[in-house]
């Protein structure tokens, strides 16, 4: 009794590992007429993380309503699934498959390699073939508008950035938020914290707390995914606290202390994508897109950001005109 | 340096410590109840998820946090059955059953919640159990945010580990339920009902694990995102092991990591010339160092993950 429980249950544990990615994978949108586009995505974590799992997925669902294609995913997907499950939408005719992140490079890399008639993109990404796009948002730009408005903001002179990890997009982040900061303000100090994880919300909140009382910082940026849900509640317990949201409209959740939000279309990043491979053009490009694109906007203001306003929408013409420029050096 | 050295900061790092440190504090009493009976459930984790999503939800649709808690804990004691029905009545493995737990309570989690909020990309806003705040006792320096200003969760983790550890040595319950984890042959010769005490334990542990789990969502923070736990059921199983089994070193490992965690992000601010990725491995650094220092072999419940049967082996 007790052996055969015990296997019995082994080969269910292993039977319900192995359906997992495709268990997850679901099927949305209306009708499969044959000659509709087809687009599927792939996520290494929770597509409702409320953060960058979930930007992702809204951006193909928005471009997918845009241009009337059909859409797939299949979520928390581990990484040594990655090349079956992107194997496994190429075997079902997908005509483009989102990989969300410079963490699936080599698994495009290797899937687009066996299969050539299909179009992958990869957001954040940097590998280029005949069949693979790399697009992004421009990172460093989200940094610099952050960094500009907290420092014309910032009344103590000390800033935040609260990030999850140290990877390359963040890294441009913050590599524009110094700019940013240094641009307007050139007495602010900026501190940054991680912490660690990108579904912590706790620790965004213990870290906003620690950078309160260590360095008596007033405006925050967070880049930390759910973390900065954390980050937020925790500034909102204080007086003359205040942060910049992303990547999108977050204002009526915390109206007191959000000057503006930083949104992502990453519809329009995709969308980009779909129409290159309607027109036949895919491939060999790397398309980043800032304000100008309108893959960059701004949220709405809060009544907190009215003091530097006036000051701040200066600047972004300034961007968008290219008469403020700043580095990429990330 | 020494603008940080100063009461001010102290307080609020150890005020950071005890929030940190109130959930693995809870989930690793659970163990040690689970434990005591020789019951080891690795599934702590998913079933704090469960509780943290049950109780968000209840909370968010009642407007009642402190509901949300009570009905968290119910549900991490229900699911526990599974486990407890699995490996003390078919007499299964107890790890593969906390394994099972942590791959199906997730899911469960996020099922649930997605099929009440839908996919959303902004994360739902709840209600939270504020921290009470003693008047001009919690303006003393140091003790006073620390012992004055905390969540009454907290208070009730450490009333509730007194109290655990009251039960475990003082009382004769408390040695009989001792006694299963230890030789439950014995226990049941002397008439102590070992299924019983078993069933039982598992409850209190999946009701405690899903108390922890509650917290974090109806005291914590207010909002929910999928993998809120992040571990914190993992580093309260240790903690149990690393603590010997007994509810002062339960208190001094969790209070530990609490400690370490809170400093880090303290030193990330302070220090930013060390990587973070250094200063984030330090709770877990201290913890190892400390399990080198102590050593805890020979303090388990003998008859720990043993299944038990009346007849023979």
């Amino acid at each position: 009794m007790k052996l055969v429980t015990k296997r019995f249950l082994v080969v269910m544990l292993v039977v319900a590992l192995c359906l997992a990615p495709i268990g997850c994978a679901s099927e949305e949108g209306g009708d499969s007429g044959e000659d509709t586009y087809k687009i599927a995505m792939i996520a290494n974590a929770s597509i409702a993380d409320g953060g960058w799992n979930s930007a992702c997925y809204e951006g193909m669902i928005g471009a997918a309503e845009m241009n009337g294609w059909e859409t797939s995913y299949s979520e928390n997907v581990k990484q040594t699934d990655y090349v079956a499950t992107f194997t496994e939408y190429a075997n079902l005719g997908y005509d483009l498959i989102f990989a969300p992140g410079n963490e699936f490079s080599d698994a495009v890399k290797e899937a687009a390699a066996s299969y050539p008639d299909i179009n992958f993109i990869v957001l954040n990404g940097e590998v280029v073939e005949e069949n693979v796009e790399s697009i992004m948002a421009d990172n460093t730009m989200i940094g610099f508008l952050a960094g500009t408005l907290a420092g014309l903001k910032t009344q103590t002179n000390e800033v935040a950035l609260i990030g999850g990890m140290e990877i390359t997009p963040a890294m441009q982040s913050i590599d524009g938020f110094k700019q940013g900061v240094a641009y307007v303000n050139p007495d602010a100090n900026v501190s940054i914290a991680f912490t660690n994880s990108w579904s912590d919300a706790a620790k965004g909140k213990e870290a906003a707390l620690s950078l309160i009382d260590t360095r008596d910082c007033d405006v925050f940026f967070g880049i930390s995914s759910a973390g900065d849900a954390g980050m937020r509640e925790a500034i909102s317990d204080y007086d003359n606290r205040w942060t910049i949201a992303q990547p999108s409209d977050l204002l009526d959740q915390f109206p007191d202390i959000i000057l503006t939000s930083i949104m992502n279309d990453n519809a329009q990043l995709i969308g980009a994508s779909m129409k290159a491979v309607i027109a036949g053009e895919f491939g060999n490009r790397v398309f980043q897109g800032g304000l100008n694109e309108n893959v960059l906007s701004l949220g709405t203001f809060g009544e907190s950001a009215n003091d530097v306003i006036d000051e701040y929408m200066d600047i972004v013409e300034g961007i968008k005109d290219g008469s403020i420029t700043f580095d990429y050096n990330v | 340096m020494d603008m940080f050295l100063n009461a001010h900061f102290i307080g609020s790092l150890l005020q950071s410590t005890l929030r940190v440190t109130t959930p693995l504090l809870l989930v690793a009493l659970g163990e040690l109840y689970g434990e005591r009976a020789g019951m080891i459930n690795i599934g702590l984790d998913g079933i704090m998820t469960l509780g943290a999503t049950v109780g968000f939800i209840v909370g968010y649709i009642t407007v009642n946090p402190l509901l949300g808690l009570v009905i968290g804990a119910v549900a991490g004691s229900l699911i526990n059955l599974i486990y407890a029905y699995s490996t003390i009545t078919l007499r299964s493995g107890q790890i593969i059953n906390g394994m099972a737990l942590n791959i199906l309570a997730p899911a469960l989690s996020i099922f649930m919640f997605r099929q009440y909020f839908g996919v959303t990309t902004k994360l739902i806003q709840g209600t939270v159990i504020k921290p009470i705040c003693v008047p001009v006792l919690s303006d003393i320096p140091i003790a006073g945010p620390v012992l004055f200003n905390q969540n009454p969760i907290t208070y009730l983790a450490f009333v509730l580990a007194i109290l655990t550890a009251i039960f475990f040595n003082k009382t004769k319950p408390g040695l009989d339920y001792r006694a299963v984890g230890e030789f439950p042959r014995a226990a049941e010769t002397l008439g102590i009902n070992v299924i019983r005490k078993k069933y039982i334990a598992c409850m209190i542990c999946g009701a405690l694990a899903g108390l922890g789990g509650a917290y974090l969502n109806t005291c914590y923070i207010g909002t929910y995102a999928e993998g809120v736990v992040a571990g914190r059921g993992f580093i309260a199983l240790s903690a149990v092991i690393f603590g010997g089994w007994r509810v002062r070193g339960l208190i001094l490992a969790t209070l530990l990591f609490g400690f370490t965690d809170a400093v880090q992000l303290r030193f990330q601010t302070i220090l930013p010339v060390i990587p973070y990725q250094i200063l984030a491995m330090l709770p877990y650094l201290s913890t190892i160092a400390a399990l080198f220092i102590m050593r805890n072999s020979g303090l388990a419940p003998k008859a720990n993950g043993v299944p038990y049967s009346r007849e023979g082996h």
